[in-house]
C-alpha cells in the first residue's frame, strides 16, 4: 500500500486557483462510454494470475478472473461459491468440496474437481501458497465432482483461508498449454464473471464481461483497471469522470468526496489496524510497566478524530474489530498521562529514551501519526526519537534476527487474511520470530503458545472463540504490540456507480463485480 | 566526421562500463533484500531463499557480476525480479512512452522558448522583453507537480477537454507535454534571448543591415542561425533529461514511463530493471550528446570534426 504524495498539500491552493477557471465540474473526458468501469488503483498490477499477483487491492481486481471456492458474505460469514457445499471428515483433518456442476470456464470448458485440485496445488507451490496453505498435506480430486483438502493436524481456520482471493481455481488445461508460470499470466483462464483482455504494465489491466458465467452475465461490459500512483492524481481522475472508483486517499480528500454531489465515499469496516511494536526482549521495553506506561501516554482517539477527521476507528484489540472470535478489551488502556508517569517511576525510568523506526510514506498519513505520538509522549516526559527508513531498508531491518536487530519500537500494519482471529495473532508465536516470521516485538510465552496452539484444533466454534478471547486477553496484558487504529480503507466512486458499497470486503478487495452497474 | 563519430563511440564504452560497475555495487550496497519485500508478509526463510537461489542472489558479488556482464554482451538484460519478464521487453514498452512525451515537451518547450527568446531579444529592454522573460522565469520557477496539478484541474476537472492522464489516447499526452514543455520553455527561452543578443551586436549583422536586408530576414537568418548553438546545447541537455524519465510528470499525470518506473523498481530493489534503466539513460546521453555534436557541424559550417 505505497503511496506517493506529491502536491498534496499543495492541492487545496491548486483547486483554488483552479476555480478562477469558473463554472461547474465538466461530466468528463470519460463520461461518454457508460459500459466500462474505471477503477484506479495505487498500485500496480504486476500480473493477472491471482496466484503470482501482489497486493490485495491488485488481487481483487485480477481475481475477477479466476474466482474462488467460498467467500465471505457482508457479515464476515463463509458462503459457497464454487463449492457448492462442503463437510468435514477425518476428525476435522480434511475438508471435503463439492463443487458446483456447470460452471463454466472462459476457454468453453467446464470446471472439474480435477481444476479445483490442480489449482490450488499449484497455489500451494507459490511463495505465498507455500506459507497460507501451510498446514496443508494433500489435495485430490474425488468422484462425484468433489475435492478434498487434508491437513497435517487439524487446523480450524481452514475453511476460511479459501476465502482469499488470492486461492483462485484456474483451468488445468490451460495452464498445462501454456507451459510456464510466465506463458499463463500472459492470458490467464479461469471460471470468473469477467476475462483477461491485456495487462499493459505499469499502465491497465483491461478485463471484459463473461457471459455465461455461472452466477449471471455480469452487468458492465468492460473493466479497465488504471495505475494512478499519485493520490492527487487520482482524485482528480475521478473528479474528472476519467475513472469511476478509486481506492485510497487522504482523510481530507475523503472529506471532500463526500461533501461532493457526484461523488460516493465507502469507508467500510477494515481488516488491517496500525501497530505500535514494542521489542520485549531488550531494555526498556523488557519492562512490561515500560510497556503500559507508553500505552496510556498516547492518545489514540484525538488521533483518529484530528488526524483521520473521524474516519478511523481506535483499535481496541491485537486482532481487527470485524475478524471471528474479537473482543473489545482495550479500555484498559484508554489515555491516562498521570498513570504513565506513575509506571514510569516505578520502572525506575522516570525520562524514558527510544527510538520509534517507520517506513516513511507507506501508511496512510504515518508521517503525522508518529510525529503525533511523539508530541503526546513528551508530556509525559517520554522523549521519543523518529528513525525515518525507506520501506525496503526498514523492512529488512525488521526481519533481522534479535542479536543484529536495532529495533527498539516499530510501527507496522497488520491484518487477517481471511476474516479469522488466527491469521492476525499467529504472528506473536515462537515460530514467527524473525527472521523467520513477523514477531518483530520478539514476544515470547509460554501460556501464549499453549492456548494459541489450541484453538487451531479446537472443532467447536464457541470454544474455539473462548480460547480466542484468552489470547487477546493474555496479548493484552503483555502488550508486545500496542494497537492504535483500525486502518481505513477508502474508496470513492461517482454516484452513477450502483451496487458496488456492500460488496468491498473488509480485506480491502473489490468482489465480486459481477452485479455492479453504471446507471 | 565519420572517424570521429566512430571516436567517440569507442570512448563511450569505458564509460558505459563504468556505469554498469556504479549500479551494480550501488544497488547490492544500500540495505534492502529483494526476496524479502516480493515473498510479502507471509514469507518464511526457506521461501525467501528459495527466491534468492532462483535470481542468483545468492552467488558471492563478482560472480554475479560475471553473470550480468556476460548476458548483458548477448544483449540481454536478464529478467525483472517483480515481473519475471525480459528487462529489454519492460524497458522498451516504458521507453515508447517516455520517448512521446519527450518529443511532443520538447516541441511545446521549442515552440514557446525561441518565441519568446527571439521576441525577447529583438524587442530587447521593452515590455515585450520584460513579459516574456517573466514568463520564462515563472516557467523555470514552477514546480511540475503544481503546474500539472493546476492544468489537471482546470481542464480536466473543470472544463472536461482532456483526460487527466494516462498513456491510452495521445489526448492524454497533451497536458503532461505542456507541464514539461513550459519548465524547458523557460530555459530556453532565456538562452535565447542571451545568445541572441550577443549575435545582434555583431558586425556582420550590422552589415546586412546596412545593407537594406530587411529586419525579419536579419534576425531569421543572420542572427538566429549563429545564436543557435548554445541553445541546441541546453536543449540536447533538456531532451536528455528528459529520456532519462520525467518523474514527476509520470506519476502526476499517470503516465507508465522509464523514470517512475525507475523509481518504484529502486523501491522494490528489482536489480535487473535498474541496471538496465540506469544503462539505457547512460546510452541515450552518449546519442544524444553525438546527435547535438553533428548539429552544431550543421550549422557552423566552420566546425568541422576530425
Amino acid at each position: 500500500m505505497k503511496r506517493t504524495r506529491i502536491g498534496g498539500s499543495l492541492l487545496l491552493a491548486v483547486a483554488a486557483a483552479a476555480l478562477l477557471a469558473g463554472g461547474p465540474t465538466s461530466p468528463g473526458w470519460g463520461a461518454a462510454a457508460k459500459d466500462t468501469l474505471v477503477i484506479a488503483l495505487p498500485i500496480e498490477i504486476p500480473s493477472a494470475d491471482t496466484h503470482l499477483a501482489i497486493g490485495l487491492p491488485a488481487i481483487g481486481m485480477v481475481a475477477q478472473i479466476s474466482d474462488t471456492l467460498v467467500v465471505l458474505d457482508e457479515r464476515g460469514r463463509v458462503k459457497p461459491w464454487l463449492a457448492e457445499s462442503w463437510t468435514e471428515e477425518d476428525g476435522g483433518r480434511s475438508l471435503v468440496f463439492k463443487i458446483r456442476d456447470n460452471v463454466r470456464m472462459h476457454d468453453g470448458r467446464t470446471l472439474t474437481a480435477e481444476d479445483v485440485a490442480f489449482s490450488l496445488e499449484r497455489f500451494r507451490r507459490v511463495a505465498i501458497g507455500r506459507s497460507a496453505l501451510a498446514p496443508v498435506e494433500s489435495v485430490t480430486a474425488l468422484p462425484g465432482n468433489r475435492v478434498k483438502v487434508t491437513t497435517r493436524a487439524p487446523f480450524a481456520p481452514l475453511l476460511r483461508t479459501f476465502t482469499y482471493s488470492s486461492i483462485g481455481i484456474f483451468s488445468k488445461a490451460a495452464i498445462e498449454r501454456a507451459g510456464s508460470d510466465q506463458e499463463f499470466a500472459k492470458h490467464p483462464i479461469g471460471p470468473g464473471p469477467y476475462r483477461f483482455v491485456r495487462l499493459v504494465r505499469g499502465d491497465r489491466m483491461e478485463l471484459e464481461a463473461f457471459p455465461q458465467y455461472w452466477a449471471g452475465r455480469p452487468k458492465i461490459r468492460r473493466i479497465v483497471v488504471r495505475y494512478i500512483p499519485d493520490m492527487s492524481a487520482r482524485v482528480a481522475a475521478l473528479e474528472s469522470g476519467d475513472a469511476d472508483v478509486i481506492h485510497d486517499f487522504t482523510p481530507q480528500d475523503a472529506e471532500r468526496i463526500r461533501a461532493h454531489p457526484q461523488l460516493t465515499l465507502i469507508n467500510p469496516p477494515s481488516a488491517g489496524f496500525i501497530r505500535l511494536n514494542l521489542n520485549t526482549q531488550r531494555p526498556p521495553f523488557n519492562d512490561v510497566r515500560v510497556r503500559h506506561a507508553v500505552a496510556y501516554a498516547i492518545d489514540r482517539d484525538a488521533i483518529t478524530k484530528e488526524i483521520f477527521r473521524g474516519l478511523a476507528k481506535v483499535a481496541r484489540s491485537l486482532v481487527p474489530a470485524n475478524a471471528t472470535g474479537y473482543v473489545e478489551i482495550y479500555d484498559v488502556y484508554r489515555y491516562n498521562p498521570d498513570r504513565a508517569r506513575q509506571l514510569l517511576r516505578e520502572a525506575g525510568v522516570p525520562d524514558l529514551t527510544f527510538t520509534l523506526s517507520y517506513g516513511a510514506g507507506r501508511y496512510l498519513m504515518d508521517k503525522e501519526v508518529v510525529e503525533a505520538v511523539q508530541a503526546q509522549l513528551a508530556r509525559v516526559g517520554i522523549t521519543m526519537r523518529i528513525n525515518q527508513m525507506e520501506w525496503g531498508q526498514y523492512s529488512a531491518m525488521l526481519r533481522l534476527p534479535l542479536e543484529r536487530n536495532p529495533t527498539q519500537m516499530s510501527f507496522t500494519w497488520w491484518r487477517t487474511v481471511n476474516g479469522d482471529a488466527d491469521s492476525a495473532i499467529g504472528i506473536y508465536s515462537r515460530a514467527e520470530l524473525p527472521p523467520r516470521g513477523n514477531n518483530v516485538p520478539f514476544y515470547v510465552s509460554e501460556e501464549f503458545e499453549r492456548v494459541y496452539a489450541a484453538q487451531q484444533v479446537e472443532p467447536d466454534p464457541t470454544k474455539r472463540r473462548a480460547l480466542i478471547r484468552q489470547l487477546q486477553q493474555i496479548l493484552m496484558q503483555d502488550l508486545p504490540s500496542i494497537p492504535m487504529y483500525q486502518q481505513p480503507i477508502f474508496w470513492a466512486t461517482r454516484t452513477n456507480v450502483v451496487g458496488l458499497a456492500p460488496k468491498v470486503t473488509s480485506l480491502s478487495t473489490l468482489w465480486p463485480l459481477y452485479d455492479v452497474e453504471i446507471r | 566526421m565519420r572517424a570521429y563519430l566512430t571516436r567517440r563511440l569507442l570512448i563511450a564504452v569505458p564509460t558505459l562500463l563504468a556505469v554498469t560497475v556504479l549500479i551494480f555495487v550501488a544497488m547490492r550496497v544500500i540495505p534492502g533484500d529483494p526476496a524479502v519485500l516480493l515473498a510479502g508478509d507471509f514469507a518464511t526463510p526457506e521461501t525467501v531463499a528459495a527466491l534468492r537461489a532462483k535470481w542468483g542472489l545468492d552467488r558471492p558479488l563478482p560472480v554475479q557480476y560475471v553473470v550480468f556482464f556476460r548476458n548483458l554482451v548477448r544483449g540481454d538484460l536478464g529478467a525483472s525480479i517483480v515481473s519475471d519478464l525480459p528487462v529489454l521487453e519492460e524497458i522498451a514498452q516504458r521507453f515508447r512512452v517516455t520517448l512521446l512525451l519527450a518529443l511532443s515537451a520538447m516541441l511545446v518547450a521549442l515552440a514557446i522558448g525561441l518565441t519568446g527568446g527571439i521576441v525577447a531579444a529583438t524587442r530587447a529592454y521593452t515590455v515585450w522583453d520584460y513579459a516574456s522573460m517573466t514568463a520564462a522565469l515563472v516557467g523555470v520557477s514552477t514546480p511540475i507537480f503544481w503546474s500539472g496539478m493546476l492544468l489537471i484541474l482546470v481542464f480536466a476537472v473543470r472544463l472536461g477537454w482532456l483526460p487527466s492522464g494516462g498513456a491510452g489516447t495521445w489526448q492524454g499526452y497533451v497536458l503532461p507535454a505542456c507541464s514539461l514543455g513550459f519548465f524547458a520553455a523557460g530555459v530556453i527561452a532565456r538562452q535565447t534571448r542571451s545568445a541572441m543578443l550577443d549575435v545582434l551586436r555583431q558586425d556582420y549583422v550590422r552589415t546586412a543591415r546596412a545593407k537594406g536586408v530587411a529586419e525579419p530576414r536579419v534576425n531569421a537568418y543572420h542572427a538566429l542561425r549563429n545564436a543557435l548553438i548554445p541553445v541546441v546545447t541546453i536543449v540536447g541537455l533538456e531532451f536528455g533529461r528528459m529520456l532519462g524519465g520525467a518523474v514527476l510528470t509520470e506519476t502526476v499525470f499517470s503516465l507508465p514511463g522509464l523514470g517512475s518506473f525507475l523509481i518504484i523498481s529502486i523501491g522494490k530493489r528489482d536489480y535487473p530493471v535498474v541496471q538496465g534503466i540506469v544503462l539505457w539513460i547512460a546510452l541515450a546521453f552518449v546519442v544524444i550528446n553525438m546527435l547535438v555534436d553533428i548539429l552544431y557541424a550543421a550549422l557552423d559550417p566552420r566546425i568541422r570534426y576530425a
